[in-house]
């Protein structure tokens, strides 16, 4: 009885063994990318994980591609190639997109420019309610669309091989948002009227690299598209994005060899993680800046002037050093900063760096420095400028490096630990000159309400990019922005003519920095478009409203079995053309 | 007694009613006065986007318009769609978490019963020896360790010192780990109740009075003893099982375990007004499932319960 147990039990074991084997030869990978994602809908999606999902399964008029040299470079990916302007008669521009002959839908069905048409005005459409539909407003007719009372001024020709696209004016993005999955194409039949379409694998019909076969709370799993035009480049058969969005979890699932990718570390064995993985973990830079910004109309400072009130801020601003803060609290290899346009975004000619001419002397010094050794200056400076205040205003006294009677502020964040540790360490670098930062972490979305609705003194704040063009962070602060934080503008602050523009000074926010921002959207002429957006980023940082602390960076773990995979600036993970190593 | 027994069942559920009435209310308005909404983002979305976004969800209506459409739905166990994760019910999300959650709070809690009531016997019969001490020491351990340290302390245990279980409950495997998490508490606590009121039954005259009479130790222990002796247990564990079911945050994520749990914070922070309604709702249900369940049990085991 014994020996037959025995012998059973060794075939089974026996079987496993050659079972496990078959599975490491198939191609398959193990990648996790976020939790539970609220949509894949390409037109809903606005969330970085929700992106990823999205290019695997559908494929724009363009794509990303990476070059030998690791760079990455936009390709043609529907369209045959990627063509150039052409003025149209009435001053805009229009582009013509020729599609690759037999384009065809995961379900093996034809795909035509008109899908494109479909999609892009419902992805438009007030009824889609979309977060990102404003990524259309560079196409001529989008301001109708939104308003659902026209569409927007793309058409397909009749026999649907061609897509012709007309902008307002030429933006140098324009490839970018091809790109960008909110352009992707959806099909008409499996989309309209059913809301549900994105939520199970049966109707998610894509045209891209892989396709959905399944979806449930615990993963997505996808295989390869044999329907999609470029099938021959796509290797791997099948992805599986388990969802998941423990740090601690992540990281044991990949020490331990279940998920081949993580997209998140715990951010308190960092130090362990970079020392034991060298080749695995990985730091990108984002196109992004966190930051701490002031409230123009804040209540407590209410009895200072309008210059007076950017004296202060700046010096709070200047007190804090940056590269303390990256690296005992951000801890993931952030830069300093000290413009409010991050690294990572380029010039007018496409190649130099923003960040390479920015600072009100063209230098590319930034605002401020933020090298360690000027920190002792910064602070110098920063007791200048208030004891200049406390002589103009006579509200309170500077007594060496000691202030006394200064109003107290309040500094409103998220939770977070990296959040409530600068909260922390701010508070504790003000006491130093007496000066006294309470603390309020709020919840969430009351946080963002409060942001919002400039009910704060001193709020953290971050921001990061859709695409490679410094007017996504510059358009955000006109005075009707959804995003206008600081309330430029507002208030108070509306009455306020001291900026300059134009050669014209004492003008307002609304005559300066609006009227600059609307003249940048118009212009067609790169020079001009980037002189402007530099004088726009000198606007806001000389408010001191707006204090950078570091430029973000996205990191990950990648298993080194994974070769061909990138990531964008824009923290898409592309894992189509990677393959799994032996 | 059994018309009496009706009478009563009737009258819980008329109760339950009236409880859940209250809790829909209750929570309808105070989540809609909590300030934030369900649109709200880092990136604030347009003012045509926000307008559509309230038409669309019926949020554009004044509150008592959509307190009553609300009603109306939920009368018809319609909770609609979800605010933030676009095209899905809100019933079905509850429903495919509650298939994860349930199958490990089954199991969670019905081994935490089990193993509770064996333990604290034990305990008792054995009072202050080894065995008490043990017992004791290794529960008070439990009592006093939050879940998110158990879960931790085991991931890094038996995932990556000693990796014999999978980090995420993907697999059968998977689920090992997650259950041991979900169950050492109450099970714990339940060793303690039991233990004391073991002891306390075991003083009184009848036990002493079936041992003189010769009745085997196992039956004065399981028939005599236990019997008597379970009744806060069953207090405990109408609500702990209820809540055990309905899955829990920490232990769900850490061992991405696709459940329920998370959306009871989650929906929160998102103001996904209508999944706070599903939830609350799905979590008042079967709590006074629970207690009904528990009250009926208190009948069974003690004849001496009046429940009218």
């Amino acid at each position: 009885m014994k020996k037959s147990l025995a012998l059973i039990l060794a075939v089974v074991m026996v079987l496993c063994l050659a079972l496990t084997g078959c599975g490491a030869g198939s191609t398959a990978m193990t990648v996790c990318v976020g939790p539970y994602p609220d949509t894949i809908d390409p037109a809903l999606n606005s969330a970085v994980d929700g992106a990823t999902y999205v290019i695997h399964a559908f494929a724009g008029l363009a794509g990303y591609e990476q070059a030998e040299d690791g760079s990455l470079k936009i390709v043609a990916d529907c369209a045959k190639e990627l063509p150039e302007a052409v003025a149209t008669d009435d001053g805009k521009v229009s582009y013509t997109f020729e599609l690759k002959d037999d384009l065809k839908w995961s379900d093996g069905s034809e795909l035509t420019a008109a899908d494109f048409v479909w999609a892009w005005n419902r992805a438009v459409s007030p009824d889609t309610a979309a977060d990102y539909g404003y990524m259309f407003d560079v196409i001529d007719g989008y301001a109708e669309a939104a308003e659902g009372k026209g569409e927007l001024n793309v058409t397909a020709s009749e026999d649907g091989k061609s897509l012709t696209v007309v902008l307002n004016n030429d933006v140098p993005y324009f490839y970018e948002l091809l790109a960008f999955p909110t352009y992707m194409p959806v099909k008409k039949d499996v989309v309209e009227g059913k809301e549900d379409w994105a939520t199970k694998a049966e109707t998610y019909i894509g045209n891209g690299p892989y396709t959905v076969t399944e979806f449930t709370q615990s993963q997505l799993v996808m295989e390869k598209n044999k329907n999609y035009h470029n099938a021959d480049a796509i290797k791997t058969e099948k992805i599986v994005f388990p969802f998941n969005e423990d740090d601690a979890s992540l990281y044991a699932n990949f020490k331990n060899g279940a998920y081949m990718f993580i997209d998140s570390v715990p951010n308190d064995q960092i130090k362990t993680i970079e020392k034991d993985h060298p080749d695995e973990y990985k730091v990108m830079g984002q196109l992004g800046t966190y930051y701490v910004c002031f409230n123009m109309n804040d209540p407590a400072l209410a009895d200072f002037t309008e210059e007076e009130k950017v004296s202060i801020r700046k010096a709070l601003g200047l007190m804090l050093e940056r590269n303390y803060i990256c690296e005992e609290i951000g801890m993931a290899g952030q830069q300093p900063a000290n413009s409010f346009v991050p690294i990572g975004l380029t010039d007018a000619d496409g190649k130099t760096e923003f960040v390479a001419t920015n600072g009100t002397e063209r230098d590319g010094k930034g605002y401020f420095s933020v090298a360690e050794e000027d920190f002792s200056a910064n602070c110098e400076e920063a007791i200048e400028l208030l004891t200049a205040v406390a002589d103009s205003s006579g509200k309170f006294t500077v007594d060496g490096t000691t202030l006394t009677g200064f109003p107290t502020l309040t500094y409103i964040t998220n939770e977070g630990t990296a959040h409530e540790q600068l909260a922390t360490y701010m508070q504790g670098e003000y006491a130093k000159y007496g000066i006294t930062l309470k603390i309020e972490v709020q919840e969430w979305n009351t946080f963002l309400d409060t942001r919002k609705s400039g009910d704060y003194s001193i709020a953290r704040n971050g921001w990061l990019s859709d695409y490679n063009d410094p007017i996504s962070f510059l358009d955000m602060w006109i005075t009707e922005s959804g995003n206008n934080d600081c309330q430029f503008g507002k208030d108070a602050h509306a009455e306020y003519a001291g900026y300059s523009y134009d050669g014209k000074d004492g003008l307002t926010w609304a005559e300066s920095y609006d009227k600059i921002i609307t003249t940048v959207k118009a212009s067609t002429d790169p020079e001009e478009r980037f002189e402007l957006m530099h004088k726009a980023e000198d606007i806001i940082m000389s408010t001191g409203a707006i204090s950078p602390i570091y430029y973000y960076t996205d990191q990950y773990m990648c298993s080194t079995k994974i070769d061909g995979f990138f990531a964008s600036p824009l923290g898409y993970k592309y894992f189509m053309y990677a393959t799994i190593a032996e | 007694m059994d018309k009496k027994f009706l009478y009563y069942l009737l009258k819980r559920v008329l109760l339950a009613v009236v409880t859940i009435f209250l809790v829909v209310t209750i929570t309808f308005f105070i989540m809609n006065f909590i300030p934030g909404g369900p649109f709200m983002s880092e990136k604030s979305v347009t003012e045509e986007t926000l307008a559509a976004l309230n038409a669309k969800f019926g949020l554009d209506k004044p509150l008592g318009e959509q307190y009553l459409n609300y009603l109306k739905g939920a009368v018809k166990f319609d909770f609609g769609p979800s605010m933030k994760m676009d095209g899905r019910m809100v019933t079905d999300v509850i429903m495919e978490g509650f298939q994860s959650s349930a199958k490990l709070g089954l199991i969670a809690a019905a081994s935490a019963i089990v193993l509770g009531l064996v333990f604290g016997s034990l305990a008792a019969v054995f009072h202050n020896k080894l065995i008490d001490r043990i017992v004791m020491v290794i529960s008070t351990a439990f009592v006093a360790m939050p879940s998110f340290i158990v879960a931790t302390l085991l991931l890094w245990l038996f995932c990556l010192e000693l990796p014999v279980f999978p980090a995420n409950g993907s697999t059968a495997a998977g689920l090992v780990l997650p259950i041991i998490s979900l169950m050492l508490y109450p099970m714990a606590y339940i060793i303690r109740l039991t233990r004391s009121s073991m002891l306390d039954v075991l003083g009184q005259d009848y036990i002493r009075t079936a041992r003189a009479k010769g009745v085997a130790p196992s039956k004065v222990l399981f028939k005599h003893a236990l019997k008597n002796a379970v009744t806060p247990v069953i207090t405990y564990a109408g609500p702990m099982v209820a809540f055990i079911l309905t899955g829990s945050l920490v232990v769900e994520q850490i061992f991405a375990v696709p459940g329920l749990g998370k959306y009871f914070v989650s929906s929160i922070i998102n103001r996904d007004y209508t999944m706070i309604m599903g939830t609350t709702i799905f979590l008042a249900v079967i709590v006074i499932v629970m207690m009904l369940l528990s009250d009926i049990l208190y009948k069974l085991f003690d004849p001496r319960v009046d429940l009218s």
